[in-house]
């Protein structure tokens, strides 16, 4: 259930970065760095966080997000999906 | 010099018994306003040695309609003035206006009572020495009169708070219904609906254009959907000029009960953009013409968007009207190229007097002939304006310039919501942060869909970062968004939103 739930955050996250940075969906690695390869600026990146919550009724404490890790796609969706559990 | 007076006159000598004002369930003859307004001239004049100034503080659409026009016969000032406001606000319009008569509704009476001017005259609406008997009127004194023009002053408050007052003539008050009639080819068979105090400027359009054609004119004081979709079937109106928050809150009514609208022959939205789908739903409902217009108190209608552009134009507010021209500038007063974002200058064969003796302010407002509006657009290739929102509306986020307009046309495409209004909020990390206010139909669980929708259809900078979902949103006076309000209301709720933001970059 869980493992599904990842995808589903994931595919967002990608969707997402696809639409802003105008690549391919096949072409983003999940395993890549959202903020270090530039695919989102500082605009976007606020507005993917919010769109997260929204999408998953989910809540971040700015805190949270000091994590690097949660920089990485797969991260990100994982700790999202953690707190649907 | 009487010209309004003198057609009003003229169409009640036409049809003298003919409906001219219904009221709630009140209904006035042309001959029972003429019979008024004639006794009530009489009683300004001998009130006063000066020439009257008179300020009318009433909710009744009869005592400002009898006032104004008894104020034109005996060549007067008529300052008509929003009862809302304070007793210091109320002291600070009538001295800036040099007001020395006030005609006020019985219930103002404690407002009136601590006005601090001196010296002033006070007559309450009903008073009884208001005779039909008219007394013949001491021409001399009009005619002394003839040399000063002010005749309408609408007191419009600056971007300081202080009162702006705007002088009309007559003959311009005369020339503007005249616009109105023949942009809208309306003729003495029409039936008008106003829904806006006199106070401000569209009520007093929509007071004149009738009563100077020989149409009917019906008030409604209070605006419900309800009570509006009633007026217009029970009187049979057929013209409107609505300002586009009541035409938004009327969105479903009037789609559902189209039927009972058949007599609408021309809706004109005012005061800030309706959005294509429902002007394109309202037209293939009811049948009517769907007119946008642009303007402002000091220039009259400037731009009309007719039904025949509307298919192609509808994001625009239309072309100039007929003797008006438009140019966009820049912050250096220059003209910017076409398609270009700038302040709209218009320069109108309509345009007001001036401020009243505020030579300062009325300097500032203008650029050679054409009057600043203070409000942003841009005119594309076929000379169609596009309205972008008032200047210090502009929300300023990351240092880049968001036009609210453009963000509320994107949400407001979203089934469920009724109205939006776009602020910008302060924040220590971008300037500003944008927050959406939206009124939803029945689901306020939308929010993720308005992410989705503002991110295919806005840039990054452009989409809010905080949705909130009301009953209704707060209107100002005059029944536009009160974005002022709203600025009041959200300002204090950021708790440091963009902290998340921070965290991750810093």
């Amino acid at each position: 259930m869980i493992v599904n739930t990842v995808l589903d955050v994931e595919q967002f996250i990608v969707e997402f970065i696809s639409d802003e940075s105008d690549m391919e969906i096949a072409l983003i690695d999940p395993e890549s760095d959202f903020i270090e390869t530039g695919l989102l600026d500082s605009f976007a990146i606020l507005n993917m966080i919010i769109s997260l919550e929204a999408k998953f009724k989910v809540k971040f404490e700015p805190q949270e997000l000091a994590n690097k890790d949660l920089r990485i796609i797969k991260s990100l969706a994982k700790a999202v999906a953690a707190k649907l559990t | 010099m009487y010209c309004i007076y003198d057609q009003f006159l003229e169409v009640t000598k036409i049809d003298s018994s003919k409906i001219a004002l219904r009221d709630t369930d009140k209904e006035y003859s042309y001959q029972y306003l003429l019979e008024k307004i004639d006794a009530w001239a009489s009683l300004l004049l001998i009130s006063t040695r000066e020439r009257p100034r008179v300020a009318v503080l009433s909710d009744s659409i009869l005592d400002s309609v009898i006032i104004s026009i008894a104020v034109a016969k005996i060549n007067a000032v008529c300052v008509p003035t929003n009862p809302q406001m304070t007793s210091e606000q109320l002291t600070a319009g009538w001295l800036a206006t040099d007001v020395n008569i006030v005609v006020y509704q019985s219930k103002y009476a404690n407002k009136i009572a601590v006005v601090n001017i001196s010296p002033f005259i006070a007559i309450e609406s009903t008073d009884k020495k208001v005779s039909n008997k008219t007394e013949s009127l001491d021409c001399e004194r009009v005619q002394s009169w003839c040399s000063e023009s002010d005749f309408l002053i609408t007191l419009s408050s600056g971007s300081t708070g202080d009162p702006k007052p705007i002088v009309i003539t007559q003959e311009m008050k005369a020339l503007r219904a005249q616009q109105t009639s023949s942009l809208y080819q309306l003729n003495a068979q029409d039936v008008v609906l106003c829904v806006s105090p006199f106070f401000h400027s569209l009520g007093q359009r929509l007071v004149f254009v009738p009563l100077l054609l020989g149409a009917s004119l019906v008030y409604l004081e209070k605006f419900s959907p309800k009570k509006w979709l009633e007026q217009v079937q029970r009187c049979q109106v057929s013209f409107v000029i609505s300002v586009a928050s009541h035409l938004y809150a009327l969105k479903s009514s009037l789609l559902g009960e189209a039927d009972q609208l058949k007599s609408l022959k021309t809706i004109v939205s005012s005061s800030a953009p309706i959005d294509a789908q429902f002007k394109e739903k309202i037209f293939a409902a009811i049948g009517c013409d769907f007119h946008e217009i642009y303007g402002a108190t000091e220039v009259a209608i400037a731009t009309n968007l007719s039904p025949q552009h509307a298919a192609t134009k509808f994001t625009t507010v239309g072309l100039a009207c007929e003797q008006v021209e438009i140019k966009i500038l820049n912050d250096a007063s220059n003209v910017v190229e076409t398609g270009t974002v700038g302040q709209i200058a218009v320069h109108s064969p309509l345009v007001f007097s001036n401020y009243y003796k505020r030579s300062d302010l009325t300097k500032a407002a203008f650029n050679g002939e054409y009057f600043l509006t203070g409000d942003l657009g841009f005119i594309d290739t076929e000379g169609f304006l596009t309205y972008v929102g008032r200047q210090k509306d502009i929300i300023i986020s990351g240092g880049i310039n968001i036009y609210p307009k453009d963000v509320e046309k994107i949400i407001s495409q979203h089934s469920e919501i009724e109205q939006v209004a776009v602020i910008g909020v302060c924040d220590d990390l971008l300037g500003e942060v944008i927050v959406a206010v939206c009124v939803a139909k029945f689901d306020s669980e939308i929010e993720s869909d308005l992410h989705r929708m503002c991110r295919k259809g806005l840039a990054s900078y452009q989409r809010p970062l905080k949705y909130f979902f009301v009953e209704a949103l707060p209107l100002t006076a005059t029944g536009k968004v009160s974005k002022k309000a709203l600025r009041a209301e959200y300002g204090d709720k950021n708790d440091d939103w963009t902290a998340v933001l921070k965290m991750m970059l810093y």
